[in-house]
C-alpha cells in the first residue's frame, strides 16, 4: 500500500486547485475576449491560417478599392464616348444636309460654324479628366491640344492599369489616340475626328458637296471606333463588377473562416466556463473538507 | 527477577521515550524541505546468559534495545528521481525560453506579421490612386511599422540573448556552489559517522542539494562510507570532500577548470547552451533573412521607378539587417516611386511592388512565406516545447511522490505511533510499579 504523506496530500490538493483555477481563468479571459486564439502556440496551425487569412482580407479590400477607383474611372469614359458618339451623329447630319444644293449661302455658312462648335466640343470630350487624369490621355496630363481649329495628340498610349484581383489586371483607361483617329489613314492622323469635321466645314462653307460627302465615310469610321471603343468600356465593367461582388463574397466568407479559427464559440465557452468553476468548488469542497480532517479530532 | 523486571521496565519506558521524541521530531519537521522521517530500530536486547550460571538454563529476558534509527530513504528512488530532474529542468528551461521567443513577432492581431501585410495593401491602394499625398505618406508610414516591428525583434532578440546568457553564468556558479556545498557535508558526515554520532540532518542537507543540482546538470552519485561522489559524465565533481569547479571558456562554453575540457552538459545548463547557441542566433539569422530579402526586393523595385518629380525611387528602405532596417529618413511622400514615368497617373511600380511579398526569391523563397514560416515555427516550437515541459515535469512529479511516500511524514500514521509509544511507556512504567510494590512487600512487609 502507498503511504501519503501530510505534504504531499496537502501538495496534491494544491495542484489540483491551482490547476482547476487556472481553468477557470482560461475560460473567463476566453469569454470576455472573444478569443480563442491569443499567440500562435495556443493553435499552431489554426493561428497561421487565421494570419493568412487576416492578410488575404487587407489585400482583398485593397483590390475592392482598386475596383471602385476603375469603375469610376470607366463610368467617366463611358458618358465621355456617348457624347461623342451623339456629337458624331449631329456631325453627320449637318454635313448631310449642308451638302444639299437648296442651301443657302448663309445656311450653309451656319452649318460650318456650327460644326466647328461640335469639333470643340469633342476636343472638351477628349480631354475629359478623372480625379485630375485624363481618361484618354494615357499618362499625360491631356489627350489633344487645339490650336486655333486645328487639333493635335499629345498624350500617350500608355494604358492606367488596375489590379482588381489578385490575377485580374486591366486597364481602366482607353487609347485616345485610336478613338479619335489619330493614327488611322495615310499620312497619319489625316482620318483624326477633328480634321474630319474641320474638312467637312470648310466643303460646306465653300459649297464643294462632292468633298464634304467624302468625308461621310471617315465620320462613320470614327463612329465605328467610338462604338468599338463603348462596347470595351462596357465589357471592362462588367468584368470588374463581377470580380468585386465575388472579392466582397469572399471577405465575408474569410472573415467567418477566421473567426472559426480565432474566435470562442459562445456556446462552448460557457459551458467550459460552468464545467470549470463546477469542478474549482467541488475542489476547494473538498480541500476543506479533507484537510481539516486528522486523527487528533478523534483522539481525547 | 524483581531487580530484573525493574531494570528490563527501564529499557522499555527508554525506547518508548525515545521513540516518542523521534515521532515529535518527525511532526515537527512535516513541512520541512527534503526531511527524511525517522524511524527506531528496537530489538529485544541481547541475552547475557543466565543468571544461575547454568550453560542451558532458561534465558534471562533484558528488555528492549535501541538498535538505532533509520532514514526511510530508498537509494534507487533517488536516483530515479535525479535523472529525471535533469531532463525536467531542461524540458523547463527550454518551453520557458521558446515561450519568450514567440513574444518577439508582437501579438497576433497585430505584429511584425500583421505589419507586413499592411505594408503590402498600402502599395495596392496607392495603386488606385498613384498621385495622391496621402496615401503616398501611408505606404511610407507603413513601411516604417514594418521596419520598426522587425526591429524591435531584433532588439528583444539581443536582450533575450544577452539575459539567457547570463543565466548560464549564473548557473555555473550555483554548480559551483552546490558542489563545495556538498563536499563540505561530506566531511561533516564523514567526522560525525567517525564520532558514532548520528548525521541525519547533514545528510538530508546533502540530499536536497543532490537534488538541486541535478535539475542544473545531469549527475551521478556513489556513495562510499558515508562520503557522495558526484560525477558530471565521468568527471568528478564532487570527491570526497574536495570539489571540481568549472567555469565559462571560449564562447561561454563551460568548461572544467582543472582540465580546461568541456563540461558534458545536462538539465537546465543544456537548454540554456543550447538556446545560447542554437536556438537564438537561429531565429535571429531567419529575421535577418527576413529583413535581408525584403530590403532588397523592394528597393530594387523602388530603384527601378520614378517619384512624382521625375526621378528615379532611389532606396525604400536603408540598413542590411533586422537591427538596422529602416525607411529612408530623407523619402518624401512625392519621392515614393509609385510609377515608371513621374506621371501622377502611373502606378505601375507600385503595382509591382504591391506583388512582391509572393515574389520568389531565387535560392531563398518569398517574404511573406519567410515571415509565415518564422511566426508558425516560433509558435510551433514553443507549443511543443511547453507540452514537453508538461510531461517531464508530471513524471518527475509522480516519481517524487513514489519518494515521498517512502520519506514524507504523515500525522495521523506520527499520531497512532504516539499513542503506541504512548501505551508502550505507560506499560513499562506499570512494570517498574509493580516490580516496585513487589520489592517494597520484600523489603518492609517481611521480617517485621
Amino acid at each position: 500500500m502507498t503511504r501519503i504523506p501530510t505534504q504531499t496530500a496537502a501538495k496534491n490538493m494544491q495542484h489540483s486547485m491551482e490547476s482547476n483555477f487556472a481553468r477557470l481563468t482560461d475560460a473567463q479571459r476566453q469569454l470576455s475576449s472573444g478569443k480563442r486564439l491569443t499567440k500562435i502556440s495556443d493553435a499552431p496551425t489554426d493561428a497561421i491560417a487565421a494570419n493568412r487569412l487576416r492578410a488575404k482580407e487587407s489585400m482583398a479590400g485593397a483590390f475592392i478599392s482598386a475596383a471602385d477607383d476603375g469603375l469610376s474611372m470607366l463610368a467617366a469614359q463611358d458618358t465621355a464616348l456617348q457624347d461623342a458618339s451623339s456629337i458624331l451623329n449631329r456631325v453627320r447630319e449637318l454635313v448631310i444636309s449642308g451638302t444639299s444644293r437648296l442651301q443657302s449661302p448663309q445656311a450653309r455658312a451656319a452649318i460650318a460654324t456650327e460644326l466647328e462648335t461640335l469639333r470643340d466640343q469633342m476636343v472638351t470630350v477628349a480631354n475629359t479628366q478623372f480625379a485630375g487624369r485624363s481618361v484618354f490621355g494615357g499618362f499625360a496630363a491631356s489627350a489633344v491640344q487645339n490650336t486655333s481649329g486645328s487639333v493635335a495628340f499629345v498624350g500617350d498610349e500608355n494604358t492606367v492599369d488596375r489590379r482588381v484581383s489578385p490575377e485580374l489586371t486591366l486597364s481602366v483607361s482607353t487609347n485616345g489616340k485610336q478613338v479619335f483617329g489619330f493614327e488611322a489613314g495615310s499620312p497619319a492622323g489625316t482620318d483624326n475626328v477633328f480634321a474630319v469635321i474641320n474638312r467637312a466645314a470648310a466643303a460646306i462653307r465653300s459649297a464643294t458637296p462632292e468633298d464634304a460627302r467624302a468625308e461621310l465615310d471617315n465620320i462613320d469610321a470614327r463612329m465605328m471606333d467610338v462604338s468599338g471603343a463603348l462596347a470595351s468600356v462596357g465589357g471592362r465593367v462588367n468584368q470588374i463588377e463581377l470580380v468585386q461582388s465575388q472579392a466582397e463574397d469572399s471577405i465575408v466568407a474569410m472573415r467567418s473562416s477566421r473567426s472559426l479559427l480565432e474566435d470562442v464559440d459562445m456556446g462552448e465557452a460557457v459551458v467550459n466556463l460552468k464545467d470549470a468553476e463546477a469542478a474549482y468548488q467541488a475542489t476547494l469542497a473538498v480541500v476543506a473538507r479533507l484537510h481539516s480532517t486528522s486523527l487528533l479530532d478523534f483522539l481525547r | 527477577m524483581s531487580w530484573v523486571s525493574l531494570q528490563i521496565g527501564l529499557t522499555g519506558t527508554n525506547a518508548a521515550r525515545r521513540a516518542m521524541e523521534l515521532v515529535s521530531e518527525n511532526v515537527a519537521n512535516v513541512n520541512t524541505e527534503g526531511y527524511t522521517r525517522r524511524r527506531i530500530d528496537l530489538a529485544a536486547a541481547a541475552s547475557s546468559g543466565s543468571m544461575n550460571g547454568q550453560m542451558n538454563g532458561p534465558q534471562t529476558p533484558t528488555g528492549v534495545q535501541v538498535l538505532g534509527v533509520t532514514r526511510m530513504r530508498d537509494a534507487v528512488l533517488d536516483n530515479a528521481y535525479r535523472a529525471q530532474a535533469a531532463a525536467a529542468g531542461s524540458a523547463e528551461m527550454r518551453a520557458e525560453i521558446a515561450a519568450r521567443a514567440e513574444e518577439i513577432l508582437g501579438p497576433l492581431d497585430g505584429g511584425a506579421q500583421v505589419a507586413l501585410g499592411e505594408f503590402w495593401t498600402a502599395w495596392e491602394k496607392l495603386a488606385s490612386n498613384p498621385s495622391d499625398l496621402a496615401s503616398r505618406a501611408g505606404v511610407i508610414s507603413a513601411g516604417e511599422r514594418v521596419a520598426t516591428s522587425l526591429r524591435g525583434a531584433a532588439e528583444q532578440l539581443s536582450s533575450m540573448q544577452k539575459l539567457i546568457t547570463d543565466r548560464g553564468s549564473a548557473v555555473v556558479r550555483q554548480i559551483n556552489t552546490y558542489a563545495s556545498q556538498i563536499a563540505q557535508l561530506n566531511g561533516q558526515i564523514g567526522d560525525a559517522t567517525f564520532r558514532g554520532a548520528a548525521a541525519n540532518e547533514l545528510l538530508d542537507q546533502r540530499d536536497v542539494l543532490l537534488d538541486k543540482l541535478s535539475k542544473l546538470i545531469t549527475v551521478s552519485t556513489r556513495t562510499d562510507q558515508g562520503m557522495t561522489s558526484v560525477f558530471v559524465g565521468s568527471f568528478p565533481l564532487v570527491t570526497g570532500m574536495s570539489s571540481n569547479e568549472m567555469e565559462e571558456g571560449t564562447g561561454g562554453t563551460p568548461v572544467w577548470s582543472a582540465t580546461g575540457t568541456p563540461v558534458e552538459l545536462g538539465g537546465e545548463l543544456a537548454a540554456i547552451r543550447e538556446a545560447v547557441n542554437l536556438t537564438l542566433p537561429g531565429i535571429e539569422t531567419s529575421l535577418d533573412e527576413i529583413a535581408s530579402v525584403l530590403i532588397s526586393v523592394v528597393n530594387t523595385q523602388h530603384q527601378a521607378g520614378t517619384n512624382l518629380d521625375g526621378a528615379s525611387g532611389g532606396a525604400f528602405f536603408s540598413g542590411t539587417t533586422a537591427a538596422d532596417i529602416r525607411v529612408t529618413s530623407s523619402l518624401t511622400p512625392r519621392g515614393v516611386a509609385a510609377g515608371t514615368t513621374g506621371s501622377p497617373s502611373d502606378n505601375r511600380n507600385a503595382l509591382a511592388i504591391a506583388a512582391l511579398g509572393s515574389y520568389q526569391v531565387p535560392g531563398v523563397g518569398a517574404v511573406d512565406d519567410l515571415m509565415a514560416n518564422l511566426a508558425g515555427q516560433l509558435g510551433e516550437s514553443a507549443a511543443s516545447t511547453e507540452q514537453m515541459a508538461r510531461v517531464f515535469s508530471s513524471s518527475l512529479s509522480s516519481v517524487d511522490d513514489q519518494r515521498q511516500s517512502q520519506m514524507g511524514v504523515n500525522l495521523d500514521e506520527e499520531f497512532g505511533d504516539l499513542i503506541r509509544y504512548q501505551r508502550a511507556y505507560e506499560a513499562s512504567a506499570r512494570v517498574m510499579q509493580i516490580a516496585d510494590e513487589m520489592l517494597d512487600k520484600l523489603i518492609n512487609g517481611t521480617g517485621v
